[in-house]
């Protein structure tokens, strides 16, 4: 399971041994509390008042939101100890790489930027602290306040060399979509340290984030869950259009959880207006479609499922999958997709890319190096 | 009626020879002075404001030459005139020129389901559809028009439907898709009721997102350009999709046809494949929802040609097999807004034994005799 990080070896052969990377891995934070040891004292005082009001989720899973059979009896959480995470899904599923991506996504979408940013910080230091520097098999990811670019940047800044990060992740839930000028700081600050950008769903209509979707809110979560993406499209779309790919050439962006399939619709409509409507952008230089290509990555969690696996593959392959798209398991949650089985049908190149190549392309030799200097 | 039902039932329908049926044509008001006298009396004025009625608007726009390589009318002075104000120009220059034997209207102002003032919304819609009524559709058998209705208002719609439902001229309920709330909501239900109860299939049309009460024309919020807000829009389509499938619409009114105007189809299956997958773990939550989704939207659903998403043929070709496009594609033209190319250029990648179904077929089916020319 670590065997890649074994420096003797040159990078290609290191990345051979891989079986699996994981680009989506919910570690639980048991409480707030656990992050008063990295939490500046002068926002302590929000930990003793049993931390800050939090807008929450309204929709709610028919089941417990998390997989049943992986909670641990000793604390009742499913990913709450690496250990346990080790034994339950590095090992069982052949990993050999996992990201974490945490339980804090939606701060980014609570009202008190502030406090947030601060929560952030401390979350970034926690995850080194308890899961990062003691595992070679888990990287971080840098959890950053995405409504204030300014904060988020420096928080970039801090943790950008750190080996023991991956990632910027932000939350897919905003009030104003990714490309927009004001997050360009955090993705200087990303660019500047060779750190792709990741976005993930779950936030959507929440705080200050727009409703779930561009007409409203839905009424149940089996219309919440399956809106996600559309909060993915759009923020594709503007990152596109914007100009942000056009300015940053190099800055990587992971769509994480919002499914896959979706990027032949926004390749195509994009295509097919830009050569009538370039004039209103006339910083583009390229097809859209060919910034997506370059610049976008989608993991597979939760992968479509057509009763005729052939579509699927179809659809894969209008989207270059084989240079786009990750894997990604999203445990502990309860739409967790068994890399064992899930991708059995995939022709065996395509399976490596997915579960290894794209992957390594997206991170970088970071993601093989050790977090001992973490 | 009588003749259809004495044929036997293994003999075809007669081959009716059409060329082309157009699904999504845009007859644009020149002014509202000559709108407003088929108002209802109450409200006339509002339509008689110099400019025409206060309407909230997004403010997106295209920069650019308008109308592409549309057929324009050129007046005494040399100068280029609107390509869909005249009934009688644009059956000479657009539909018999280019082989189209029959057009649905669709009508000027896709934003009245926003309006916030919904007395005035309703009126503006009878306005319309009477005006579209008289000078469109009564003097031409080539137009076909729609009833459009103002749906934040249900009960109005409802009566709107009601009183022109029977109307031989009219084929379809049209509401724009812009909606302070997704439209599988209950409050709606009466307007898909009314549908049913007329035999009129209901088409939604992108165009008014972001402008009055509508949210954000984006789930993450307001697009900067008017390139983005449009590549955005079918994401509304999405989620009115999802909204009507989970609140079981389709198995309360399972006659119920619903056409997607300007949306595209490459993303359907993955709204399909996602829903499908989320609704086996989650469907006790929505115990009416009794097939899994991706049925619901391949029998209800159908969807237009302009514009189609750029791809390759065998792209195009693998995409309308997963949707269905043997019956659920209907040509578009979308005129005169052809910014994105000519209609009929869009269609060219259209597997052959598809063309004659997207062009005629398919549209006969869903609209049935009531399309036709009265005899």
């Amino acid at each position: 399971m670590t065997l890649a990080i074994d420096h003797e070896l040159s990078f290609s052969e290191r990345v051979s041994m891989l079986q699996l990377v994981d680009t989506d891995i919910h570690n639980d934070l048991p409480s707030l509390e656990a992050l008063r040891p990295f939490l500046a004292k002068r926002w302590h005082p929000w930990l003793d008042s049993g931390g800050p009001g939090s807008a929450s989720r309204y929709y709610a899973n028919m089941g417990s939101g998390r997989m049943d059979d992986a909670v641990n009896e000793e604390d009742g959480l499913a990913a709450g100890d690496p250990n346990w995470v080790i034994q339950q899904l590095m090992t069982k599923y052949r990993i050999d790489i996992g990201i974490l991506t945490g339980s804090v996504i939606g701060l980014s979408i609570q009202h008190d930027y502030h406090v947030q940013a601060a929560i952030a910080s401390a979350y970034n230091e926690w995850t080194l602290e308890r899961w990062v520097r003691p595992y070679e098999c888990f990287k971080g990811s840098i959890i950053c306040n995405g409504q204030d670019a300014d904060s988020s940047a420096a928080e970039v800044r801090r943790l950008g060399q750190n080996p023991g990060m991956a990632q910027v992740l932000l939350a897919s839930a905003a009030r104003i979509p990714y490309g927009n000028r004001i997050y360009w700081p955090i993705y200087r600050a990303a660019v500047e340290h060779n750190l792709p950008v990741a976005i993930h769903v779950g936030s959507e209509g929440i705080g200050i984030a727009n409703p779930p979707t561009a007409v409203g809110y839905p009424s149940t979560y089996l219309e919440f869950h399956t809106d996600h993406s559309q909060t993915m499209m759009a923020h594709c779309i503007s990152l596109i259009c914007d100009g942000v790919f056009e300015e940053l050439p190099t800055l990587k962006f992971a769509f994480i959880e919002g499914g896959t399939v979706w990027a032949p619709y926004v390749m195509g409509r994009l295509d097919r207006l830009y050569p009538a409507l370039k004039a209103e952008v006339p910083y583009l230089t390229m097809r859209p479609s060919e910034y997506l290509l370059r610049n976008c990555y989608f993991s597979t969690q939760p992968i479509e499922e057509p009763s005729d696996h052939r579509q699927l593959l179809q659809m894969l392959r209008m989207m270059h999958a084989e240079k786009t798209v990750v894997f990604a398991s999203d445990y502990p949650h309860w739409d967790f997709d068994n890399p064992l089985i899930a991708f059995n049908f995939f022709p065996a190149e395509l399976k490596r890319r997915i579960f290894v190549e794209n992957a390594v392309e997206m991170y970088g030799p970071r993601l093989l190096e050790s977090n001992r200097g973490a | 009626m009588e003749a259809t039902a004495a044929r036997p039932a293994n003999e075809p329908e007669p081959r009716i020879a059409l060329r082309a049926i157009d699904v999504d044509l845009h007859q644009h008001i020149a002014s509202w002075q000559q709108v407003a006298p088929y108002a209802p009396e109450g409200l006339r004025h509002r339509l008689e404001r110099p400019g025409g009625p206060p309407l909230a608007r997004h403010g997106f726009k295209i920069i650019g030459p308008r109308f592409g390589q549309a057929p324009r009318p050129i007046n005494a002075h040399g100068h280029a005139g609107h390509p869909a104000a005249d009934p009688a120009w644009v059956k000479a220059e657009y539909l018999d020129k280019y082989g189209v034997d029959l057009a649905i209207l669709t009508g000027p102002v896709l934003s009245l389901g926003v309006q916030p003032n919904h007395d005035m919304a309703a009126t503006i819609a009878t306005a319309i559809n009477n005006w579209t009524l008289a000078t469109w559709v009564r003097p031409f058998s080539c137009y076909k028009g729609s009833i459009l209705v103002a749906h934040q208002d249900p009960l109005q719609a409802v009566a709107e439907i009601d009183r022109l439902g029977d109307d031989p001229g009219m084929v379809q309920v049209l509401m724009g898709s812009a909606s302070e709330t997704p439209l599988g909501r209950r409050q709606y239900h009466p307007i898909y009721e009314a549908c049913v109860r007329h035999n009129l299939p209901l088409a939604l049309h992108i165009g008014g997102e972001g402008a009055g009460m509508s949210p954000p024309a984006t789930a993450v919020g307001h697009p900067t350009t008017h390139f983005e807000w449009y590549a955005s829009l079918p994401q509304v389509y999405m989620a009115h999709m999802m909204s009507m499938v989970t609140e079981g619409v389709f198995e309360r009114f399972p006659a119920l046809k619903i056409v997607l105007c300007e949306g595209g189809i490459f993303w359907l299956p993955h709204i399909m494949w996602r829903f499908d997958k989320n609704w086996k773990a989650q469907r006790s939550e929505t115990p009416w929802v009794k097939e899994p989704p991706s049925s619901y939207i391949l029998r209800h659903f159908y969807h237009t040609t302009y514009p189609l998403e750029a791809s390759s043929q065998s792209e195009l070709a693998e995409l309308l097999e997963i949707v269905e496009g043997q019956r659920t594609l209907l040509f578009s033209s979308n005129y005169p807004n052809w910014e994105l190319g000519d209609p009929f250029t869009m269609i060219e990648g259209l597997p052959n034994q598809l063309r004659q179904r997207v062009l005629v077929d398919n549209a006969l089916a869903l609209y049935g005799q009531r399309l036709l020319p009265e005899e």
